[in-house]
């Protein structure tokens, strides 16, 4: 498990986290999203003990992160600027993991070579960038470690390679009981990933949740009525969002969409349509709900009440 | 072990490279020192691995730099600090990598090295080879060592090479613009007077800039002494590099520093070495460099500042840090006087003294004869040599204190005896140092030294027969060392049997006659030189008269060696050198004459010289000296070549270049029958020629001059011997006229040349 407490690092006067707080449980795929410069890539580097927080705790199993190969051995980190050793190639650098990583595994690499259908003689230099990523991603793969940390890796790859990485990591995390803490700032590429989301802001987690709770704990209510009617109408219901166009109004809601669809089928409505939201949308409304200003682009253009 | 394994793997690429670049390096230098045609020293362990020197700066920047490169790149510096591998180990892993490939380096070079020597038979100190590879190790460690302290500080290349270089040397700068301003300041302390806090050597490092800087310090440069001390600077720099390394932050990577305060401080160090220039007198101390030197180092302190802190403000606000190197500055220039002064200034009380010790007069060059290495070890604890030695460090310094400086050619009269010896006063609370001391009787010196017993052993003694590498007579163009061997064994032999020291600079001098007091007559010469452990000696030995074997060997040898004296052509040129035709034409000899008979019984050596040019200022003299020269060329001819010491016999030198009344050269004959041609082929005819004592010949520009330089010893009959007393009788004669008449010099007192009429000339007798 991974345990954050009031993890805060800054560079210089810029505070890159403040006094974030999270959990992230064992066996998970956990996806962190955030704008640029919302520190999740900060937040990977502290989980791998890259920089030592300023202040607040990082812990893994338990353990402290930075500079402690006890708990680092169980991690591996795929950033977003990717290293390789000058001039080499996958073969080489699977020597350079081999003799850091103990559980690195050269037959998964080997297995894994072969299915991304890459030369492990062929200099790392003369691979495209995409290329280049699923070199870095078999890499860590073969470390067999318990965490595996991605910073918008799946970012740079074609659908198919995507498809491939994420097909291994799930097999990762059901047989093995691997966590997966992956980044990107579009929440499209993590939302059929990822067991847990987590965005990022300014420095700290505003909103985590299960991604199956939160693709249905919110719905999209169109309503319209004869009568005049406003918000008041809708009593005992947790709407996060009203707006009104003419007669017919779209409502967010939080709660049980068949509960609501009775609840306002009673009122005798001229049009009633429950409709899901992306996780995107959820995301907005839930941010908006909780006090930070997106504009979600379902509402423009409408009458807030 | 994997890490570790990893790292030599990582640094295999420039490792391999630098492997190959050096042993080509090696191989260059050594197979060109040892195929020279001419060796007359065993070569000293600079010589010998050139490519170390070269290897232990680059290796030590290239390894530091491939290893820890890393650091310098956001990305590359979160890889390794995201390994499961702790920053303490990873840092080991890499210094330890480094030093497992310099070392191998190093070794194979010198193994490559060592065989090339053995294979050619080239001598050389067999310990050079035992202590090159931790020597040159060290040192790059070093280099290594301070690389990575300044890798840990900076995020840049540009950065961490700056800041090795002043992590590298900063404090050995100063320490050596220190030493620099007392050596310059005082008299009595050289370089080797240094106190060890300041000597530049002990790092070996920076000690290879200052031998080069200061050739002196070459030999103490590779003392086990310094090559520990650096060992374990380089250990201790590696651990500060290591502790810097585990609290790095890897943001700093792509960064010049952490922050401005760091900044500032790089940028003080930057601008000491500009001041340290005027304040140990590098920079000459005048009034008026005092205002530049401040500018230089502003200019250099605020564009430092400004190209790294980017904020005026920032650069603003650090300028007054400035003050901090000009005032190391100011302390530098006080300090470094009130040092030279005390140092200077300071005289033991003789009864503190344990004993003294000479180093010698040659200590520091490239080589030293074996008995100086000899004297150099004797303990002189006698109060007459430890008096001697304090009165003479209280002269010089009392002379300083009158005069300002070592003044004593104006204030006595001693200077045919004065004699510059370093001195090191060994106190008897263990303590040392040595100064560079004039004594004013160098015989008063050797009489107080010669009551010590292991004095007169060291004068006399002679390096052991095998360490001998190379061995040569007075003959420069002698390229057949060894086969004087049997010479220096009869030498060996036969040294014992008299009063004279092996080396002629331990004998008593006569100010009045400037010769060594009972001189005798000498044959020749031998030059010796070979090592004794790690102490190279080169050695000159006189061939005395009083040596009758070494000196009928030496003969011999000569005469061997002399292959046709073209006496008839010398004669011919004698002859026509009284009207010489054309304005580039001379005619020179130089005999030399042993056993010659003098009025008060003895036998002794003469020179006797001849010289005609066209248009010679001599002309009187010499038309006088005409018909002497032309009898003397038909005794000469007469002679025969002799092998015994005894002998009234002669040794004659001569060149010329004369033309005959058609036009032609005489010798052109000879000239054009020997092969003589230039090194790219083309033919010399009527060029310089010399004849060497082997028989060759060497060429040198196209004059047309003949110079004999083979030799033979050659003896006269009766009475041609009688003969030859009159003629040298009458060239005294006439040279003293013309002296007289000329320069108003009166003749010297001393016997006559010619014998009494109760002595029989000498005659041959047999050699035993």
């Amino acid at each position: 498990m991974i345990k954050a407490r009031k993890l805060t690092k800054r560079f210089g006067e810029v505070e890159a986290l403040l006094n974030l707080n999270c959990n992230i449980p064992q066996g998970c795929i956990y996806g962190l999203v955030g704008a640029n410069g919302a520190g999740k890539s900060t937040f990977l580097r502290l989980c791998n003990g890259i920089y030592k927080p300023d202040e607040g705790h990082i812990s893994i199993n338990g353990g402290e992160v930075f500079d402690n190969p006890a708990v680092k051995e169980h991690c591996v980190f795929v950033p977003d600027e990717l290293y390789f050793l000058p001039q080499s190639n996958l073969n080489r650098m699977s020597l350079l993991y081999e003799s850091m990583y103990p559980r690195f595994s050269l037959e998964r690499f080997a297995d894994l070579s072969a299915a991304f259908k890459l030369d492990r003689t062929r200099p790392l230099n003369t691979f495209s960038k995409g290329m280049r990523r699923q070199a870095a991603t078999i890499l860590a793969l073969s470390a067999m470690t318990d965490y595996v940390f991605f910073d918008e890796t799946f970012d740079g790859l074609d659908p198919v390679m995507r498809n491939l990485v994420k097909g291994m990591l799930y097999d990762d995390v059901l047989e093995r009981g691997c966590t997966a803490v992956v980044t990107s700032h579009s929440l499209r590429e993590l939302e059929d990933t990822c067991d847990q989301l987590a965005l990022l802001y300014q420095g700290g987690i505003v909103f985590e949740s299960d991604v199956q709770n939160l693709k249905t704990s919110l719905f999209k209510v169109q309503v319209a009525f004869s009568e005049e009617y406003d918000r008041e109408r809708f009593t005992d219901m947790d709407i996060l969002s009203f707006v009104k166009q003419g007669s017919v109004a779209n409502m967010i809601i939080r709660g049980d969409s068949a509960k609501a669809k009775t609840h306002i089928g009673a009122l005798n409505p001229l049009l009633l349509e429950i409709l899901p939201l992306t996780l995107e949308e959820v995301f907005l409304y839930e941010m908006e709900a909780l006090g930070y200003s997106f504009e979600a682009p379902a509402a423009k253009g409408g009458e807030h009440a | 072990m994997k890490p570790y394994l990893e790292s030599i793997r990582r640094l295999s690429r420039v490792g391999y490279v630098l492997l190959a670049l050096t042993l080509v390096a090696s191989a260059f230098i050594s197979i060109q020192y040892c195929t020279q045609p001419y060796q007359y020293n065993v070569p000293s362990i600079s010589k010998m691995f050139t490519p170390l020197i070269v290897l232990a700066y680059v290796s030590g920047v290239v390894f530091a730099y491939e290893g820890f490169s890393f650091l310098n790149k956001r990305s590359d510096s979160d890889f390794y600090h995201s390994l499961p591998v702790s920053r303490k180990k990873l840092f080991w892993a890499i210094s330890l990598a480094a030093l497992t490939w310099i070392a191998a380096i190093v070794l194979s070079s010198v193994l490559f090295t060592v065989i090339i020597f053995t294979l050619t038979r080239t001598p050389f100190v067999q310990l050079y080879a035992l202590v090159a590879v931790p020597f040159f190790t060290i040192a790059a460690m070093l280099v290594f060592s301070a690389c990575a302290i300044a890798m840990t500080l900076t995020g840049t290349a540009l950065t961490g090479l700056g800041l090795t270089v002043l992590v590298f040397g900063l404090a050995r700068f100063v320490q050596f613009s220190v030493a620099r301003g007392i050596v310059s300041n005082t008299q009595l302390v050289n370089w080797l007077d240094l106190p060890w806090y300041l000597t530049p050597v002990t790092n070996i490092a920076t000690g290879q800039i200052a031998q080069l800087l200061r050739p002196m310090l070459r030999d103490t440069l590779y003392l086990p002494v310094n090559m520990i001390y650096s060992a374990i600077l380089a250990v201790l720099e590696l651990i500060l590099a290591r502790v810097l390394f585990t609290r790095r932050a890897s943001e700093l990577a792509e960064h010049g520093a952490k922050n401005a305060v760091m900044q500032t401080v790089f940028a003080c160090a930057a601008v000491i070495p500009v001041v340290m220039l005027y304040s140990s007198g590098i920079i000459t101390q005048r009034n008026v460099s005092i205002p530049i030197i401040i500018a230089v180092a502003a200019g250099i302190y605020i564009i430092y500042q400004i190209v790294v802190l980017r904020v005026a403000k920032k650069v603003l606000l650090s300028i007054p840090w400035m003050l901090i190197p000009l005032a190391i500055g100011v302390a530098g220039y006080f300090g470094t006087r009130g040092l030279a002064t005390n140092l200077q200034y300071y005289v033991p009380n003789s009864q503190d003294v344990a004993y003294v010790q000479f180093d010698g007069a040659s200590r520091g060059s490239e080589s030293i004869t074996y008995q100086q290495y000899m004297v150099s070890k004797v303990r002189f604890t006698e109060s007459d040599v430890r008096n001697y030695a304090v009165e003479t460090l209280r002269d010089n310094v009392s002379t300083i204190r009158r005069s300002g400086f070592l003044n004593y050619s104006s204030d006595d009269q001693t200077g045919w005896t004065r004699v510059t010896q370093p001195v090191t006063f060994v106190l008897k609370n263990g303590s040392s140092f040595s100064r560079v001391l004039t004594f004013l009787n160098q015989n008063t010196l050797l009489t107080y030294c010669l009551e010590n017993g292991d004095f007169y052993q060291a004068i006399r003694s002679l390096p052991p027969m095998e360490s001998v590498c190379y061995l040569q007579g007075d003959d420069p163009f002698n390229g057949g060392y060894l086969e004087n061997k049997q010479i220096l064994n009869t030498y060996y032999q036969e040294l014992p049997t008299t009063d004279f020291a092996a080396n002629d600079s331990y004998r008593y001098y006569d100010p009045t006659t400037n010769y060594n007091v009972n001189d005798d007559q000498l044959y020749g010469s031998l030059s010796v030189a070979g090592y004794v452990g790690m102490t190279r000696y080169w050695d000159y030995y006189n061939i005395r008269i009083s040596m009758p074997k070494t000196s009928s060997a030496w003969m011999a040898f000569q005469n061997n060696r002399s292959k046709g004296e073209y006496l008839e052509l010398m004669k011919q040129m004698i002859q026509k050198s009284a009207a010489l035709t054309s304005n580039m034409d001379y005619f020179s000899l130089s005999m030399m004459f042993y056993n010659v008979p003098m009025s008060d019984g003895s036998k002794q050596a003469i020179s006797f010289y001849y010289n005609r040019s066209y248009g010679d200022y001599m002309a009187e003299l010499n038309e006088q000296l005409q018909p002497l020269m032309n009898e003397l060329a038909d005794i000469m001819l007469r002679s025969t070549p002799t092998t015994n010491p005894s002998d009234f016999c002669a040794y004659t030198n001569w060149s010329g270049r004369v033309h005959k009344d058609d036009g032609t050269y005489y010798g052109e004959d000879i000239l054009a029958s020997l092969p003589a041609t230039n090194s790219d082929g083309t033919f010399v005819s009527g060029g310089s020629v010399y004849y060497v004592s082997d028989g060759s010949i060497q060429y040198s520009g196209p004059s047309g001059a003949i110079t004999s330089y083979n030799p033979s010893y050659r003896a006269f009959s009766k009475a041609d011997q009688a003969r030859l007393i009159e003629i040298l009788q009458q060239w005294k004669t006439l040279q003293e006229e013309y002296d007289s008449s000329v320069y108003g010099s009166k003749p010297i007192d001393g016997p006559a040349i010619g014998i009494q009429d109760n002595m029989a000339l000498p005659s041959p007798a047999p050699v035993g």
